[in-house]
């Protein structure tokens, strides 16, 4: 059980959360511009990194803010992330 | 043999939520006649409302249920010249009294928050029992207000029931 | 009988009258049932796991292996460690695992039949019939205990707790700690496995500044009680430890009469694990004998609980630690006839108590093997190096110790993989990764004056680091320590007789050089393969022997070999405190619409829909089948008047200026000029192009609109599109507030919807009036309702939503404007009949991660000239690849009353000549449709739309039916009774 620093909130229990995935998933401005193996790579393919990965988190039994933490896949260190991804 | 707390569904209250951006949230302010709280878990009480901050850009105005309708009237109108929204929810929520020296013992069942961070005349938005709850700390460790979506009203009285005095002894057993 | 006349803790004031195996015992209050047992002189408690050998009494705390029971008393629980039971009165517990009794047990045959029963035995064999065959017997003579035939109705409680420290165990360094840190004023919470706190300060004979340890005790105890920010809690015992410092503990006992357990989720700042150390035994042939037990154990059984485990014992150990119990032993008057050190110098404090006792060391020696089935009746001696000093001792108890095993587990489950300290010869708590500390023996320090200093230090650390402020305390306390010295021994296998390293799987020596001459060569392969540390107790006695052994027998060193990893639970935990509350009616949060209740009490059969939401899915009529409550409300629903709650939809306000384009983006179709009033039908999908959800947005007023979605879809669009509004899309103004249990809706519909609506008081004009689509404010009795004409029947049909609070009332008034035109409350079964004639997709069934909008005869709706939504770069993607695809089609089987299940297959006609038929498509719903009175069905076929006309097969569940492929809607194709 996972302690996620909301932004808002404080420190709360995952289970009040869900993931939103890699935040370096960014949606293509101009999809249309995209090659189909271009496309597939947005949809399917994360980096899984082993180590610190930057996620999207939705406090969604809190105030419901979406905000990215930095949090390693290894040990689970968990810290707010230290720029936000616009 | 239970836990001394007692359960109290509330009634006859209104409820109103509201989404505004920045600047909006200061005409609201001025509308209702004083600031909206913008820091976390703070919420201002008045004599005829309280509002409570949820998050940085939404709130609930509770009030008596027969001043709802003409404060929604004076919110909605707002919506036409600023980035804000005004809904009542006061049916899309059921609210829950939580009272007595041991409703702390009840809720550190439902909840995973730290109830020694939270003070009186303060409210927040949490996990609670399999639902979720808005709470509303009316007297820290001795009196919660607990407002949950009404679908989950059924399943959250057999809740505090079991809560108070174990399954065995509860209707749910 | 073994009851000393005076002494222990237990209270001889209160006798308690038991049974064991049907005979009746007496014990005192303050007595386990093993101690209780032991002074009955009952020395075979159970008949080990594989091979039946008689076993008895090894340890008196939580790592006993040998001592477990069947409580017949107390739900029939199995594998009850009878060390750490409490004596009640009335009592009943049995033996495991032997048969008829545990004196004549015929599993022992095992014992005979051990060579076919080498560790892994069953990875070899087993394997001429298929494992069902064997599994028949298997399972009658494998495990332990037996099921309980008893329910367990008792409460559990689970609850979350927040503290700043949180110090596990009240023993010497447990408690020293927490008094150093309870005077900053943190807040602490000190929780102990025992009912009372000491730790194995109450099984010991300890000094502390000249006085009895316990009297320190008391006053440390006295001490904290006084402060209000440290709580304690006794029968608890810390059984997981997780992320970011969270501690699971499971509290027996609780003071709260009407809870059995309670399950405590502690968040802490800082964990302190100070949960001691266990003694190790030694291995030699037969060391699983009744009355070979643990050296420290057996002095505990003396002190605690005024028990003589026997008369005449020799003593076995590789350390110094068990000359400190001499005195105990023989002032309970068993002789110690001799000590067998294996040591070759032994150290000088040992020697000289020894000598002050007067009993002979045998040292540079070691036991080689024990006589004796259901007792010890004596033990052979020999020299390590030689054969020099081989002799015999008759006794009839063995007391060993082979070092000690810090309880490592929580910090292991904390990520700390335990490390070799050569000194101790043991392992203690590796690094730390979390906010955590180990104090006293769990840290691998093994004396007392080692303990408190340790505890004091560490409590003033974390003080300081958490930013408070305190006194000074004393560091010096005298107590009656002796260095500790050690060193390790484990004698090569030289097949006398089986030599336990495990004693509860039954796993030897033997079985670990077997292991390895497999070429089994990983400490993780050697554990699985032989089943050593894998049972109950997880190997905290026996796992450092194994490492000492393929360590040794492999040439490296322990640090090599490593240790294998702990997990939770520490110790078994009962299924009820894991369940807690979540049980009958609260095992899952059943929601209800203001209706429910008169569904229930007008008979509906009521079941679990999408969401957790309460359905009715039929009414029946007295004596109605199911299948004929069906036919008669669809019939009622295309030809008269029908009524059903539609509550559970989603439903969304949205409000801003941006509201069209965000409603662009995220649906096919294009909603920029949607009229006030007005509502239009929206595809939603997901990015990889599949179906997310239908439903319909109306425009309430300039910027307000209001989303309808599916029930069980609700939470996900609503997620969908607040992520894409806070992630992706920050500059568009729209807020979604989520209304959907705030509004009550009830659809009346069918072709009389207009009588029966105007009948109960709506206006006429208005109904005649509203178009498809369209949504109106209106009153009807007094409420103020919303009107919208939507239709998920295929027939004319009105959703009138009102506040929640007046739902029913307007349920019922329609029920009884209704009654002349026999309305007919519909399920949702009869909705799916409703719907599959019309060919209405419903995302969640004939969706899937394949089937486009396209596949499913949506086109229609898909507008591929909008710059951009949500799915349309993943549909080109899709036409872009083309090849074959599966359409939703519709099915007519010739038989017009085939029953098909959902999910059947669909393949050619003919069966093929070999092998398998070709796959082709399944059923997504097949129902049968007393519209067109013969069964129907929505399937998705390779190529459906090209194939209408053609014949298949249906293969399912229930048969196989011949069918013919047509267009997938079966009544009123062009949507004419809707629009009317």
């Amino acid at each position: 059980m996972l302690l996620i620093p909301c932004p808002w909130c404080g420190q709360r229990n995952e289970d009040e959360f869900m993931c939103g995935g890699e935040s370096a998933r960014v949606r293509p401005d101009d999809p249309a511009s995209t090659t189909d193996a271009q496309w597939s790579d947005y949809l399917y393919n994360s980096t899984n990194h082993k180590g610190v990965v930057r996620e999207w988190w939705w406090h969604v039994n809190g105030c419901t803010k979406w905000f990215v933490i930095d949090r390693d896949t290894v040990t689970h260190a968990i810290q707010p992330a230290s720029e936000e991804i616009s | 043999m239970s836990y001394e707390a007692k359960i109290v569904p509330i009634e006859r209250y209104g409820l109103i939520n509201i989404r505004a951006d920045f600047s909006a949230q200061r005409v609201i302010g001025e509308s209702l006649g004083h600031e909206l709280p913008v820091t976390a878990h703070t919420a201002v009480h008045t004599e005829n409302f309280s509002v409570l901050c949820f998050s940085e850009d939404q709130w609930w105005v509770r009030c008596n249920l027969e001043q709802e309708t003409d404060l929604f009237n004076q919110l909605y109108d707002l919506n036409k010249h600023n980035h804000c929204a005004a809904t009542i929810i006061s049916d899309h929520f059921s609210g829950f009294s939580l009272i007595g020296t041991d409703a702390r013992k009840v809720l550190r069942q439902g909840v995973s928050i730290d109830l020694d961070d939270y003070a009186s005349g303060q409210c927040t938005r949490s996990g609670f029992a399999r639902c979720g709850a808005s709470i509303q700390i009316v007297e820290q460790y001795f009196h919660y207000d607990l407002f949950v979506e009404s679908s989950y009203a059924s399943y959250v009285n057999l809740w505090f029931d079991a809560a108070r005095k174990g399954v065995q002894n509860s209707q749910s057993g | 009988m073994s009851r000393l006349s005076s002494g222990g803790a237990i209270d001889r004031r209160q006798v308690i009258n038991f049974r064991f195996n049907g005979t009746s015992y007496t014990g005192f209050k303050g007595d386990t049932l093993a101690s209780a047992l032991l002074a009955n002189g009952v020395r075979v408690v159970g008949r080990s796991f594989k091979y039946h050998r008689p076993r008895g009494v090894v340890s008196c705390g939580i790592e006993e292996t040998n001592a477990l029971v069947q409580l017949r008393s107390d739900l029939d629980q199995p594998n009850i460690r009878a060390t750490v039971l409490p004596l009640v009165e009335g009592l009943e517990a049995e033996s495991i695992n032997c048969w008829p009794s545990v004196n004549f047990d015929v599993g022992a045959i095992n014992g005979w039949l051990a060579p076919l029963f080498p560790a892994g035995f069953y990875y070899k064999t087993f394997m001429a019939k298929p494992w069902d065959f064997y599994s028949r017997f298997i399972r009658r003579v494998a495990g332990l205990g037996q099921v309980p035939k008893v329910a367990d109705t008792n409460s559990y409680e689970r609850v979350h707790h927040h503290v700043d420290v949180l110090v596990i165990g009240a023993g010497p360094a447990g408690l020293s700690t927490t008094l150093a840190v309870a005077r900053t004023g943190a807040r602490v919470l000190l929780i102990d496995d025992q009912s009372d706190p000491g730790g194995d300060l109450l099984f010991d004979t300890a000094i502390i500044d000249q006085k009895p340890a316990l009297e320190w005790v008391k006053e440390s105890i006295e001490t904290l009680a006084q402060l209000d920010n440290v709580s304690r809690l006794q029968n608890t015992i810390a059984t997981g430890y997780y992320d970011h410092n969270l501690v699971i503990a499971v509290q027996t006992s609780p003071d709260e009469s009407w809870i059995r357990e309670r399950l405590w989720h502690i968040r802490a700042k800082q964990v302190v694990v100070a949960t001691g150390a266990v003694e190790r035994p030694m291995v030699f042939a037969n060391n699983d004998r009744p009355g070979v037990m643990l050296c420290a154990s057996v002095a505990g059984y003396i002190t605690r609980f005024g028990v003589q485990p026997g008369k005449r014992c020799v003593l076995f150990t590789n350390n110094s630690r068990a000359y400190e119990y001499l005195s105990v032993l023989q002032e309970a008057g068993i002789k110690v006839v001799e000590i067998v050190d294996c040591r070759e110098s032994v150290d000088d404090d040992s020697l000289k108590i020894a000598q002050l006792l007067n009993i002979p060391v045998v040292a540079g020696s070691h036991v080689v093997n024990v006589s004796g089935k259901k007792m010890v009746r004596s033990v052979t001696v020999r020299s390590i190096n030689g054969d020099a000093n081989l002799h015999t001792v008759s006794c009839d108890l063995v007391c060993h110790s082979g070092g000690w095993n810090p309880l490592v587990h929580l910090q292991s489950h904390s990520g700390a993989k335990p490390v070799y300290d050569s000194e101790n010869v043991t392992f203690i708590p590796g690094k730390p990764i979390q906010s955590e500390r180990s104090v006293g023996a769990s840290n691998g320090r093994f004396l007392l004056s080692q303990c408190i200093t340790d505890g004091l230090e560490t409590g003033q650390k974390i003080g300081v680091e958490l930013g408070y402020e305190f006194p000074e305390i004393s560091f010096e306390k005298q107590t009656n320590d002796v260095n500790y010295a050690v060193e390790g021994f484990w004698a090569e296998d030289d097949n006398t007789g089986k030599a336990f390293v495990d004693y509860q799987n039954d796993v030897t020596r033997a079985d670990l050089a077997l292991a390895m001459r497999e070429n089994f060569q990983s400490i993780e392969h050697i554990k699985r393969y032989t089943t050593a540390g894998m049972a109950t107790d997880q190997g905290k006695m026996g796992n450092p022997n194994v490492i000492g052994i393929v360590a040794q027998m492999s040439g490296t060193s322990m640090t090599a070999t490593g240790t294998t990893t702990y997990r939770p639970p520490f110790q078994p935990v009962s299924f009820g405190v894991i369940g807690g509350m979540e049980r009958g009616a609260l095992i899952i949060p059943a929601r209800t619409t203001p209706i429910t209740e008169w569904n229930i009490s007008h008979g509906a059969a009521m079941n679990e829909a999408g969401a957790n939401f309460r359905r009715p899915f039929y009414y029946p009529k007295s004596g109605e089948s199911m299948q004929d409550a069906m036919n008669r409300e669809a019939l009622a629903t295309r030809n008269g008047c029908a009524i059903y709650d539609a509550t559970p939809l989603g439903k969304f306000e949205l409000h801003g200026e941006d509201v069209p384009e965000l409603l662009n983006r995220v649906y096919t179709n294009s909603f920029s000029d949607l009229p006030i009033g007005q509502g239009r039908f929206g595809l939603m999908l997901r990015e990889d192009g599949r179906l997310m959800d239908d439903g319909v947005t109306f425009r309430i007023d300039d910027n307000h609109y209001l989303m309808s979605c599916g029930t069980g879809a609700a939470p996900v669009v609503l997620g969908h599109m607040e992520r894409l509004l806070q992630t992706e899309w920050q500059d568009l103004k729209v807020y979604l507030i989520n209304v959907s249990a705030g509004w009550a809706n009830v659809c009346v519909c069918g072709p009389l919807a207009r009588e029966v609506l105007s009948g109960a008081g709506m206006d006429r004009e208005l109904l005649d009036s509203m178009k498809f689509m369209q949504i109106k404010t209106t009153k009807v009795a007094g409420f103020d309702v919303r009107v919208a004409r939507v239709s998920y029947t295929g027939e004319l049909s009105f959703e009138i939503n009102v506040r929640r609070r007046d739902g029913l009332q307007l349920w019922e008034l329609f029920m009884q404007a209704g009654k002349q035109h026999d309305i007919t409350p519909i399920g949702s079964e009869t909705s799916g009949v409703l719907r599959i004639e019309k060919g209405f997709v419903s995302p969640g069934i004939e969706g899937d991660n394949i089937t486009n909008p396209y596949d499913a005869g949506l086109g229609w709706v898909i507008d591929m000239n909008k710059p951009d939504f949500i799915g349309k770069r993943s549909l080109q993607r899709d036409l872009n690849i083309g090849g074959e695809r599966q359409h939703v089609v519709g099915l007519l089987p010739d038989d017009h009353n085939a029953k098909i299940a959902d999910g059947s297959a669909l393949v050619p006609v003919q069966a093929p000549t070999s092998g398998n038929p070709e796959f082709q498509g399944h059923v997504t719903a097949a129902c049968y449709s007393p519209t067109l009175e013969r069964t129907i069905a929505l399937a998705l076929l390779k190529n459906g739309k090209n194939r209408h006309g053609e014949n298949i097969r249906i293969s399912g569940l229930e048969g196989s039916f011949t069918a013919t492929v047509t267009k997938p809607v079966f009544y009123d194709p062009r949507g004419e009774k809707m629009r009317a």
